[in-house]
């Protein structure tokens, strides 16, 4: 179902990671997918996989959550490392059968490949369940603030309320299309079979509905937050400080010295 | 034989994981052609789960439901003719518009369940007239309608099917006194022309016992009271208990009753509150007397 | 009488293609400060604009209305007066701009270029005056219909404005958040002595008002206290309102020409003045 989705979702807890500024978790999780990336061989893989189950046991959320964001995206790892699988023809031919030849370059290479996404999820969905979306948003938009000496200031705020509002709705929204769809099985809409063309005029009842409510929540919202004196971030002043503390310091340490290790790893094995 | 029969049904999401919760617990009770039935209950006692176990939307983890003796599930690759016996109304139906024009929205259902074009005109054109939708709008986009209109075009859509059994969940949330009763009257009336078995989910104590023959007490998934509107609400001090009351008439009475033994306190509307009185106020009162 | 907003022969007209349609004409209104005021009329009767021109979100045609005295006109009290008169609407989902509730409440005084010491004050003063201290690093989307509704209110007052304005705010929820919201509204307006006017078609939330106005067609039909308000049977039914089963039975006895006073809404009320009548019947 689609309230299964937790990718993108916050979840409160005292940890330290929860406590971590969101520039540096924000700066940080760039420089893991970097460090991700450059491993070359399992060691280093090994290093960046366990660093990050250590990552995860500090956020204090249950790891049963994490797996739960894997699992809308093991299809697209299954189906990435399958292609793996057929595509490379190196090393030893470990099974053939009919037209297919299954070398043992091409299974290293699909774990290798399937085992980087895996971890590349894990560690952002650290970022998104440890960091109010606010928090991301404003992290976001402080980090990008020496853009606004190219005149782009107001873009950057702009942004960063527009992706404030879109996190604050989409749960609003899955839940709308969830009722929607129900609504209009219960007229008899058939969703599930026929052609393409027959599916895609199926979606029409669920898309313009949706969409006519969208815009009536814009409508109302914009009206509520007017009530609010926005009017467009103007002199607005944040309730929660980003301030680095020694915890950030030592984070960025941290990811820095995985970082020396991996490219160690790299060279050495 | 009863027409509807739900018998122990239970629904428990994602079962066998740690996150299982059971939303519906061992459900029975069985209506006949033309009546109606009140289900009440706090939000989260599972009313609308079940509600959606009638026409197939989910399916329960135990229990069946029957119509006209016949288990709705017996053949699965069938239940979307469930759909067409069972018609469902959500809550603010009005958001599931879609269509250019009024008679088409309305349309839709009956298009999806294969009705002729000549059948499809003739029920359109009788949902409106139940629906108190005048034909002028007919040919309107749904959305340059009120509030009030856009609900019943959607409520006209679901009647347009001709279902022998229909379920309103909340038909009247957020609408004021003239809209609400346009709604009741008109779902009277369908019952009336197709002996059709209905359902009404609400929280409004008063609106059940003004319309129902029947009340189902939903809490906690499971079903605390069912029976006659007059017997479920005799249970004053257990329906509070869940949180839950009885018509504001009902209770008056009912104090009234605890110091004068001889008032018959068993009323559900103000008509029915007078006459009680009147009974015990023959001398005494008259401002004449 | 101090009053704290007045609308001066204001009229208002919605313009479509077709037609022109007038809301409201030539009307006048004043509301006394620290009182609390609920407004009754059906889908239609005009209340929603009159919402909406308390704090200058829509503007009169002609006439005006001044909140403490300022013009909505006035362009440059624009802020002044959407910090004196807080708007709440009907439904909760699209008035909460963040998913954290303690980050929704902060928006306005974030706005207001508040510095974040005090702006923290008031957000934890808020949620407190509405109860929803304890759900402040909640997700929004998971709380109930009520309890979104309280942080949309708790919205507001983190702006500490003089009056509140709110719009239908129970006609999407349960009873059980319907209480919960008319509970957090009384207890705002006796403690912190905000002025609330309070629209809605449920007579039962009147019960415990200063003042109700009864509109019909743009136009106040009846208004003043409750007990005298709810006697008149016929105008409220004719504003295509429902009286409640407490006062229906008392006016139907009335009818059938018994001593009982009207205006009564409270069953508590109702069954004392019924006892009345049975208590001169030998039973």
């Amino acid at each position: 179902m689609l309230k299964d989705i937790t990718f993108g979702q916050y979840f409160p807890s005292n940890s330290v990671v929860h406590k971590l500024d969101a520039r540096v978790k924000l700066v940080l999780l760039v420089l893991q997918i970097v460090t991700i990336f450059i491993c070359k061989n399992f060691v280093s893989l090994g290093i960046i996989a366990l660093f990050t189950l250590v990552v995860l046991f500090f956020t204090k959320i249950p790891i049963k959550l994490y797996f739960k964001s894997i699992k809308v995206i093991i299809p697209i790892i299954i189906f990435t490392a399958i292609l793996n699988v057929f595509y490379i023809k190196t090393g030893v031919v470990l099974l053939s059968f009919w037209k297919i030849t299954i070398w043992s370059d091409g299974i290293t290479k699909a774990i290798f490949m399937a085992a980087r996404v895996l971890i590349l999820i894990l560690i952002s969905s650290v970022l998104t369940y440890t960091t109010t979306p606010n928090d991301l948003t404003d992290g976001i938009e402080r980090l990008l603030k020496p853009l606004k000496f190219i005149g782009l200031g107001q873009a950057v705020h702009t942004m960063s309320m527009m992706m404030t509002i879109a996190l604050r709705f989409i749960p609003t929204l899955i839940e709308e299309t969830d009722k929607i769809m129900s609504a209009q099985k219960a007229r008899g809409a058939d969703l599930e079979s026929g052609g393409i063309v027959q599916k895609v005029k199926a979606l029409l009842p669920i898309l313009i509905p949706l969409l006519i409510s969208s815009v009536r929540r814009a409508y109302e919202l914009a009206e509520a937050m007017e009530c609010r004196c926005y009017n467009g971030g103007k002199g607005r002043i944040r309730m929660k400080r980003l301030k680095m503390a020694l915890k950030d310091y030592i984070s960025v340490l941290l990811c820095v010295v995985v970082l020396g290790f991996i490219i160690v790893a790299n060279n050495l094995f | 034989m009863s027409f509807l029969k739900v018998e122990g049904l239970t629904h428990i999401f994602g079962e066998g994981t740690p996150y299982s919760k059971t939303a519906i617990k061992n459900v029975s009770f069985s209506l006949e052609k033309g009546e109606i039935l009140g289900i009440i209950g706090h939000t989260g006692s599972g009313k609308s789960t079940l509600v959606s176990h009638l026409n197939g939307l989910m399916k329960a983890t135990s229990g069946k439901v029957l119509i006209d003796s016949k288990d709705i599930w017996e053949n699965p690759k069938e239940i979307k003719k469930v759909r067409s016996k069972v018609g469902l109304v959500f809550q603010y139906p009005e958001y599931q518009l879609f269509e250019e024009t009024v008679f088409k929205d309305i349309a839709f259902g009956p298009k999806n369940i294969g009705m002729t074009d000549e059948q499809i005109t003739g029920s359109v054109l009788n949902a409106a007239k139940l629906m108190k939708i005048k034909d002028e709008l007919l040919e309107k986009s749904p959305f340059d309608l009120s509030g009030g209109q856009k609900r019943r075009v959607a409520i006209a859509g679901v009647m347009a099917m001709e279902p022998e059994i229909i379920v309103f969940d909340e038909p009247t949330a957020g609408l004021d006194p003239k809209g609400r009763e346009t709604i009741f009257k008109a779902i009277y009336d369908y019952r009336k022309e197709h002996n059709a078995t209905v359902v009404i989910v609400s929280h409004s104590m008063e609106d059940i016992a003004a319309v129902c023959d029947k009340v189902l007490v939903m809490n906690g998934g499971e079903v605390a009271h069912f029976g006659t509107t007059r017997e479920v609400f005799s249970n004053l001090d257990d329906l509070k208990k869940m949180g839950l009351n009885v018509p504001l008439i009902t209770n008056v009475m009912l104090e009234l009753k605890a110091k004068y033994k001889k008032l018959d306190a068993n009323v559900l509307t103000v008509d029915e509150a007078v006459n009680s009185l009147l009974k015990l106020l023959v001398k005494g009162g008259k401002e004449n007397a | 009488m101090d009053s704290i907003i007045k609308f001066n022969n204001v009229t208002f007209e919605y313009e479509s293609e077709e037609n022109t349609s007038k809301v409201l004409e030539n009307f006048s209104l004043e509301i006394e400060r620290g009182t609390f005021n609920v407004i009754l009329g059906h889908n239609g009767s005009g209340k929603s604009t009159l919402a909406k021109l308390t704090n200058g979100l829509i503007k009169a045609k002609s006439g005006e209305v001044l909140v403490n005295g300022m013009s909505t006109m006035d362009e440059e009290k624009e802020i002044d007066i959407k910090r004196t008169v807080g708007l709440v609407f009907q439904n909760p989902d699209n008035q909460i701009v963040s998913s954290i509730v303690e980050e929704d409440v902060a928006f306005g005084p974030e706005n207001l270029g508040l510095s974040p010491e005090e702006s923290r004050e008031r957000v934890d003063n808020a949620l407190k005056a509405t109860e929803m201290y304890e759900f402040r690093d909640k997700p929004t989307h998971k709380l109930s219909g009520g309890q979104k509704q309280r942080v949309a209110i708790a919205g507001i007052i983190a702006m500490e404005p003089e009056c509140i304005v709110l719009d239908e705010p129970t006609a999407m929820l349960d009873p059980r958040g319907r209480k919960e919201v008319l509970n957090t509204i009384l207890k705002l307006n006796k403690e912190k002595n905000i002025t609330i006017i309070l629209i809605t078609h449920f007579m039962e939330e009147a019960e415990n008002a200063h003042r109700v106005i009864v509109m019909n067609d743009g136009k106040v039909t009846a208004d003043g206290k409750p007990c005298q308000v709810f006697a008149q049977t016929d105008v409220i039914k004719e504003a295509g309102l429902d009286l409640p089963q407490t006062t229906d039975l008392l006016s139907k006895l009335k009818e059938k020409g018994f001593s009982v006073s009207g205006g009564i809404i409270s069953a508590d009320e109702c069954v004392k003045e019924v006892s009345k009548l049975l208590d001169l019947e030998e039973i």
